[in-house]
């Protein structure tokens, strides 16, 4: 009996340990298969938290990258990217060289009514390594309403 | 005289024997002076015997105000409990605030997105 109620009460807590952005390629990086998580800067909010961006999730990831783990993480971001609503400035905004992406932010195609999904990427080229943020957000926010709130002005 | 003693007695230099003589006269002297009646009033006051309660009484308010031992062995882990759950939801504020400029700083970065030197000098020397 006690074994049971202690599940029914660690469950939630599982729940909320998983990450929102599973199902997505950069979900190896969140999880720290790309780079050990020590090794990289995350933040994770979710909630009232981010009312005022009308966010429900925020989680990012700073890191350092060689050559090797750039490609990488430019890769499962594009794979990622296939899932994009449209090419359409309204829905993504992109820039890349060589076919490596610099930035991007891109809105994911979502089957939950009135919730929108994001991928956001920057690679900032350094002398000896890249600096790569890697970021999902869902909520209410349009990506008008996300330039309005981050933009500077 | 009794004037010298109670000049004495509001001094602090009175002897027990003038003190005893005051409080006699103070007491019982039928006709006081107007000026001495409020003298008399204090001595009457500090001669009142205060009541004493009964050990039965001490007892009974003891054991009304002292926590049983089991709400004490109940209350303390409550309180140790509280106690956690405060600090970790102090710290987990904490957490969350900091993330949260983390979160709105990277996003901020990427949405105002420039590029770096290194990055400029690739585009533009591009053949």
């Amino acid at each position: 009996m006690k074994r049971i109620i202690l599940i029914l009460l660690l469950a939630p807590c599982s729940l909320l340990l998983c990450q929102a952005q599973q199902g997505l390629h950069i979900n190896d990086i969140f999880e720290g298969r790309l780079i050990d998580k020590e090794k990289m800067e995350e933040s994770l909010v979710r909630g009232d938290n981010l009312a005022q961006y009308k966010l429900q999730v925020l989680h990012t990831v700073k890191f350092a990258a060689n050559d090797k783990e750039r490609a990488k993480a430019d890769a499962l971001f594009s794979r990622d990217m296939e899932g994009r609503i449209s090419d359409d400035e309204s829905n993504m905004e992109m820039e890349s060289h060589n076919g490596h992406i610099y930035y991007a932010i891109v809105q994911l195609t979502d089957s939950q009514k009135g919730r929108h999904r994001y991928i956001c990427y920057q690679c900032k080229e350094k002398s000896s390594h890249y600096d790569i943020t890697l970021v999902y957000m869902e909520g209410k926010a349009t990506l008008a309403d996300l330039r309005k709130s981050f933009k500077k002005k | 005289m009794i004037r010298t003693y109670l000049n004495r007695y509001l001094e602090g230099e009175s002897t027990q024997e003038e003190l005893r003589q005051l409080r006699e006269y103070l007491c019982s002297t039928p006709d006081l002076p107007a000026d001495l009646i409020p003298y008399a009033k204090m001595f009457a006051l500090l001669e009142e015997k205060q009541p004493t309660p009964s050990r039965q009484a001490l007892d009974r308010f003891s054991a009304e105000r002292a926590p049983s031992s089991r709400l004490r062995v109940i209350l303390w882990p409550l309180s140790a409990a509280a106690c956690i759950t405060a600090a970790w939801l102090l710290l987990n504020w904490h957490k969350e605030q900091a993330d949260l400029r983390l979160g709105t700083e990277a996003l901020t970065e990427i949405f105002s997105h420039e590029y770096e030197p290194e990055q400029l000098t690739q585009l533009f020397n591009e053949p």
